[in-house]
């Protein structure tokens, strides 16, 4: 039984330093200071600020379980700080020492460098290096050690004990540098992920140099609804819409357009037989020169390049995945150079032929042809530029935003700044529900790369500790919606000439709404999903189908981020009471016109 | 090796004892206070032996070695509940040393009868009593 708990509680004591995060996150909103814990929803007020504190000691751990040979020189780092730390005292007391006792101001000194001393002594704990160190000193000290005696005069135990600290601090230091010269850097980077599917950067300071966005609050009261403001939000949502459907096929379908673009090889392949032939024609061959002959052959091996550069490109994209890294760029600048080249070439070969007589026909001829062949190589650079910038632009997001830029800096476990700071509310446009990812991050030099090289093909990235923050209003706060309601009224047969009511029972209306709305710290579901809302809406129904609307006003209630509403309303003009509901799904089905409110 | 500068208590003549006490009491030093006879308590009185012609400031220090908890615990407590050190889970007993300041005589910290009684602790000791006497 004893050993069966032992185990447990190992378990859980191993469970809980698995669990230990490396970043401690503190929200401040206002005046309140919140802890945001990882194990947690790890939900934030969407204007807050936000500290972030790194723990070295468990960034140290995690460092070493990726970099095992970095132990020797963390263990001895630490211990060369812990001694370093102790001696910052030792001035303040061996010049107090020195001093004379009876001033109290010196006597001051010399007892805050020593309290200073010991508590140090005593914070870093018995099992720690500088105290055992110091408490053998001491024994040694009092064991009448010889190097007790300076002169005949036995020194005091503060002089020999940091004297002795001093050496032992060299020698740490001596076998620091004997460590082996293990090269990585610690960063740590912010995203934005937004609802409208745009993405960016967002400043940590201390951690990068990337320039704060425009300062954007996520009001809290929201009360007016502007039509420029719809306008605007619908034709973000069917972006988004656009996006979403399309996301997962993206850069394949990028990829096939990308080889489609690819030049037709029939056209180099046509204009290399073509130059064969009208260097084989018995009429022409006869008239050509060596020179011209020797540059002909020059053109037909440059097709003969352009077709095989072509053809590695389209292995090369064919074979690309989102992950791997893009190495398309260096062949793109092969083929442009290639076709740059052969225009060249053509100008040089086109030069000569023309000035022979006897076959001004044959040379206009292949002129054509080959000219043709030229301009459509010339305008696949273009095209290339374009698509490319497309299909890099695509894998960068999806490479999981981990490519490091020049502006986030690099940092070691001796110089990484202890807090970073994040502002949301300079984090760009964003709204409820929307993400922050936060990324704290090993870079690994590869084996004879640059150390500070920002090619990301110089480097290996781990993520030692992502966040994934939700960004949400949190506590009481209001939203307006648009939206479509299916309404019926209670008593349609004392509707005096209304015919369209006998025939179906549910009319559709335009309804727009103000309601109130809670934000959940402790519950991703809650916010997400669930979302309830309770307010009022106004809505203009057409119960007599005469064409003018008339005006409903009433209670909703709203669910699943107002998908979902249902309402009890009174239609004032025609002084009916009617219910109603809506179901306003975030898509459009053909024929149905419905769509998400706002 | 020989107690230089400690006073040991005796535990069965409770009038000398108190007198012993009343003694260090007045004399103007730097008063640690060491209860038990533990191996380890009397190792740490010999620290606390030879620490005490060491004070960087120039005080007088001075050991009371008292073997048990029992003698002049009435006129010891007193300073460890003024000081807060004795609390529902600390009770005088567990109390293995601690050091009272000049004039008027307090306590500050102590070391409890499982605490390490090594030269950094007990010099820690004296250090802060000492600059709480200046």
């Amino acid at each position: 039984m004893r050993i069966l708990l032992t185990l447990l509680l190992l378990a859980f004591t191993l469970t809980t330093s698995a669990q230990q995060s490396i970043i401690t996150i503190t929200e401040k909103s206002g005046k309140k200071i919140t802890d945001i814990p990882r194990s947690g929803e790890q939900v934030v007020d969407i204007n807050s600020e936000l500290t972030l504190t790194i723990d070295k000691e468990a960034l140290k751990a995690k460092i070493v379980d990726n970099i095992p040979d970095l132990q020797g020189s963390f263990d001895l780092q630490t211990q060369i700080d812990q001694f370093e730390a102790a001696l910052n005292f030792q001035d303040q007391v061996l010049t107090a020492m020195e001093g004379n006792l009876d001033d109290a101001e010196t006597m001051d000194e010399l007892y805050a460098g020593l309290t200073g001393f010991y508590n140090y002594l005593g914070r870093q704990g018995t099992n720690s290096q500088i105290y055992k160190e110091t408490a053998s000193l001491l024994n040694q000290y009092f064991s009448n050690d010889v190097n007790t005696f300076v002169a005949g005069q036995k020194v005091s135990k503060e002089y020999y004990v940091f004297t002795h600290l001093n050496e032992e601090l060299s020698s740490l230091k001596t076998e620091l540098a004997k460590q082996p010269n293990t090269s990585y850097f610690v960063s740590m980077t912010a995203y934005l992920q937004t609802e409208f599917g745009k993405a960016g950067r967002v400043h940590i300071e201390n951690f990068d140099n990337y320039a704060l966005q425009e300062f954007y609050e996520v009001p809290r009261w929201v009360t007016t609804l502007s039509a420029d403001q719809l306008q605007s939000l619908k034709e973000i949502q069917a972006q988004a819409q656009a996006n979403n459907e399309r996301r997962a096929d993206l850069f394949e379908e990028l990829k096939t357009k990308f080889l489609a673009a690819l030049p037709d090889l029939k056209c180099a392949q046509e204009a290399k037989a073509n130059i064969t032939a009208f260097l084989t024609d018995g009429t022409v061959s006869s008239r050509l020169s060596t020179a011209v002959k020797d540059k002909a052959q020059e053109l037909i091996a440059q097709y003969e390049q352009i077709v095989g550069l072509i053809e590695t490109v389209k292995t090369t994209v064919s074979g690309l995945s989102v992950d791997t890294v893009f190495e398309i760029y260096g062949l793109i600048d092969q083929v442009k150079k290639q076709a740059e080249s052969i225009k060249n070439v053509f100008t040089d070969f086109d030069a000569l032929i023309q000035v022979i007589a006897g076959i001004q026909a044959e040379a206009d001829a292949l002129t054509d042809e080959v000219k043709d062949c030229i301009k459509k190589l010339s305008n696949f650079g273009a095209a290339f530029d374009q698509l490319v910038g497309i299909l890099k632009g695509h894998q960068v997001r999806y490479q999981d935003n981990l490519e490091l830029g020049k502006e986030v800096k690099r940092f070691t476990v001796d110089n990484l700044p202890a807090e970073g700071f994040l502002q949301l509310k300079r984090s760009g446009k964003r709204e409820d529900g929307d993400r922050l990812e936060l990324n704290l991050l090993l870079g690994i030099p590869k084996e004879g790369k640059d150390p500070t090289s920002t090619n990301p093909d110089d480097y290996d990235l781990i993520k030692l500790e992502p966040w994934l923050l939700q960004m949400q209003t949190l506590g009481f706060y209001s939203r307006t919606y648009v939206g479509l309601i299916m309404a019926d009224p209670y008593n349609a047969d004392s509707l005096s000439g209304v015919e369209a009511l006998q025939e179906r029972r549910f009319l559709y209306a335009p309804s727009a709404g103000l309601l109130l709305k809670v934000g959940l710290r402790n519950s991703r579901f809650y916010n997400d999903f669930l979302s309830p809302g309770i307010g009022i809406s106004i809505s203009t129904p057409d119960f007599d189908t005469n064409g003018d609307p008339e005006f409903g006003t009433g209670l909703v209630l709203t669910a699943f981020k107002n998908i979902l509403s249902i309402g009890i309303n009174y239609n004032v003009t025609l002084d009916v009471p009617y219910w109603s509901f809506g179901v306003n799904l975030p898509f459009n089905l053909p024929g149905i016109p419905i769509n998400r409110p706002q | 090796m020989a107690l230089q500068h400690t006073t040991e208590i005796p535990l069965d003549d409770l009038p000398k004892a108190q007198a012993l006490y009343q003694g260090l009491k007045n004399q103007k030093c730097i008063l640690m206070i060491v209860l038990g006879d533990s191996k380890a308590t009397q190792d740490g009185v010999q620290i606390a032996d030879n620490l005490a012609p060491t004070s960087p400031g120039g005080f007088t220090r001075k050991v009371m070695w008292v073997k048990n908890h029992t003698v002049l615990k009435e006129e010891l407590e007193p300073y460890l509940h003024a000081a807060e050190i004795i609390k529902d889970d600390t009770p005088y007993e567990e109390i293995k040393c601690f050091c009272l300041t000049l004039s008027p005589r307090k306590a500050q910290s102590r070391i409890h009868k499982n605490g390490v009684m090594d030269y950094i602790r007990v010099e820690q000791l004296y250090i802060e009593a000492e600059s709480q006497s200046l």
